[in-house]
């Protein structure tokens, strides 16, 4: 498995979309705090308005709002490390270089997963300790919530690598991909799999309760702030099933297939 | 008995079917350690799916052992099988040295291996160059590093001549001569005849999956060399009739006659028995060129009809 690692290692720095990807989840975190402190310093009532050491659990709240945009760029970093691959017909030497394909899939998952966690959570802490500049976040650093909040954001992003990474299997696109991940919350759960449900006869309290497991739903649960439903840590379990049902299908799909460049 | 000897691969019954179609039919036969194989065939013969067959990157039937193990169970298997399958599999943004170095890590070698394998293709003064500014010739050489990265006993190259200068080309011959030369060995396929016919030992041709020689290079040549003789004199219209009055069957052509014999000694015998001298006389060997056409006719799936 290291010698898996070290490649895709090798592999991932030495091409140019590997860090204007991990440097748009940076700057869309680091640039929310930042917004953030903006408002705390021209007295945004939001902020203001919170007792002494809310603003970092608002700092935090920024960050876990932030998960569904930088998503996308989370699983497209997953799915690079196959498309590029089977783009430029590397994928030929890289298997040859590992010829158990399961554990070749398993070493770029975790890669990747490495990698979108990695850079999620330097950012989120880089962004929680920008917030400490301002006076009154001070108590909120202590908070476990706000550390709770930041390490699942990290965990949830690298299962998105991992998402990204079976999908790129399963659909054979990267634009596809990202366009599907974009969408997954907005029409995939709300607009077509819960109306599906709801015609199959589940009230609307069995919706809300089926809804914190489905892919995006769970994602949002893993680093929500809000008392209604399951525990983030709920969420966040829900989410790796879902990480490992894609990686799981991949794993069969890339077993099987003949080795072909795109 | 499985032969563990390092360079020793054999192949049993590699099958591939696309759909209906058989792309490899029980294609059988065994590289020796010390020797240049050489694969021949047309176009769509099955050249390219039988390399990819033997290390597992298509699915299919049958066994290819490397030194009587499968790919598959290699450890580190780019140390034993070094291959070079496509010169285009490469990152056109990435240099050569950080192509290299990708793979070192996977193959499990050093930095100093990288530019070790960059100063034999002679690629060190490029080797920050990207791949996607090299010409054919230079992704050629920089896919020979690649399989010779992990040092390994056997090379597997799939028309690694391609789009080399002469130099190139005699380069290469020279390099792969050596390398089989110490004990390893070489798989080589190519289009390019007289190149295969000056390298390689041994010779396995392929004709719609399926082979159709398997012998050394010099047999080969031989079993289908051709029956005639060249002689060329002054006075051809009495060395014709003084070789037809010695039984010998002959062709007026151009400015050699051509003599079905294959004894060059007996026809230069006949015709100095008739007092004729003889300017020039040879036995026409077959080139690789004629014998592959003629194992190969109406097998290229892929031939133009003939211009009219």
């Amino acid at each position: 498995m290291g010698a898996v690692l070290a490649w895709e290692w090798a592999r991932a720095r030495s091409v140019r979309i590997t860090w204007v990807l991990l440097g748009l989840i940076a700057f869309i975190l680091v640039a929310g705090a930042l917004g953030g402190l903006i408002s705390i310093s021209t007295g945004d009532e939001v902020f203001t308005n919170q007792p002494p050491g809310e603003a970092a659990k608002q700092l935090a709240a920024i960050i876990a709002g932030s998960t569904p945009f930088i998503a996308v760029f989370q699983a497209v970093i997953g799915a690079q490390s196959l498309d590029h691959e089977y783009r430029f017909g590397t994928i030929r030497l890289t298997v040859a270089a590992f010829p158990n394909r399961g554990r070749l899939l398993a070493g770029k998952a975790l890669a990747v997963f490495g990698l979108a966690g990695g850079v999620t959570l330097a950012a989120s802490v880089v962004a929680v300790f920008a917030g400490a500049l301002a006076d009154d976040l001070g108590d909120g650093l202590s908070d476990p919530a706000v550390w709770r909040t930041v390490v699942f954001a990290a965990l949830v992003g690298g299962i998105w690598a991992v998402i990204g990474l079976g999908l790129r299997v399963l659909l054979g696109s990267v634009a596809l991909l990202a366009v599907i991940v974009a969408l997954v919350p907005l029409i995939l759960e709300n607009l077509i799999i819960l109306p599906l449900l709801g015609r199959a006869g589940l009230s609307d309290t069995a919706l809300e309760k089926v809804q914190p497991f489905l892919v995006a739903g769970s994602s949002g649960r893993a680093v929500a702030w809000d008392p209604i439903g399951p525990a983030p840590v709920v969420g966040l379990l829900a989410f790796a099933v879902w990480g490992l049902v894609a990686f799981a299908v991949a794993r069969v799909l890339f077993a099987r297939r003949d080795i072909r460049p795109d | 008995m499985t032969d563990v000897r390092p360079g020793h691969v054999e192949l049993h019954g590699l099958t591939k079917r696309f759909g209906d179609k058989l792309a490899l039919d029980h294609a059988s036969f065994v590289i020796e350690p010390g020797k240049v194989t050489g694969l021949l065939g047309p176009n769509g013969a099955g050249k390219s799916t039988l390399m990819q067959l033997m290390m597992g990157l298509t699915s299919g039937e049958g066994t290819a052992r490397f030194g009587g193990s499968a790919y598959a169970d290699l450890d580190r298997p780019g140390r034993t099988v070094g291959a070079m399958l496509d010169p285009n599999c490469m990152h056109p943004k990435r240099s050569a040295r950080n192509h290299l170095v990708m793979l070192a890590a996977g193959i499990g070698v050093s930095r100093e291996r990288v530019e070790d394998v960059l100063r034999i293709v002679g690629l060190q003064d490029v080797a920050t160059k990207k791949a996607g500014e090299f010409s054919l010739g230079m992704r050629q050489r920089l896919g020979l590093a690649s399989a010779l990265l992990g040092d390994p006993e056997f090379l597997m190259l799939d028309e690694p001549a391609n789009g080399l200068d002469p130099q190139g080309v005699a380069w290469l011959r020279q390099f792969l001569r050596t390398f089989a030369a110490s004990g390893r060995s070489v798989l080589v396929s190519s289009h390019l005849l007289a190149e295969m016919q000056m390298l390689v030992d041994h010779v396995v041709v392929i004709a719609r999956g399926r082979i159709v020689a398997d012998e050394p290079m010099g047999a080969f040549l031989t079993r289908h060399s051709s029956d005639q003789v060249r002689v060329r004199a002054a006075d051809r219209t009495a060395l014709t009739e003084a070789l037809r009055a010695a039984g010998y069957t002959v062709d007026d052509e151009d400015d050699l006659l051509r003599v079905t014999a294959t004894d060059p000694a007996a026809v230069g015998r006949a015709a100095f028995a008739a007092g004729i001298p003889v300017a020039e006389l040879y036995r026409e060997d077959a080139s690789l060129e004629a014998v592959f056409l003629e194992l190969t006719s109406g097998e290229d799936e892929y031939a133009g009809s003939q211009v009219a």
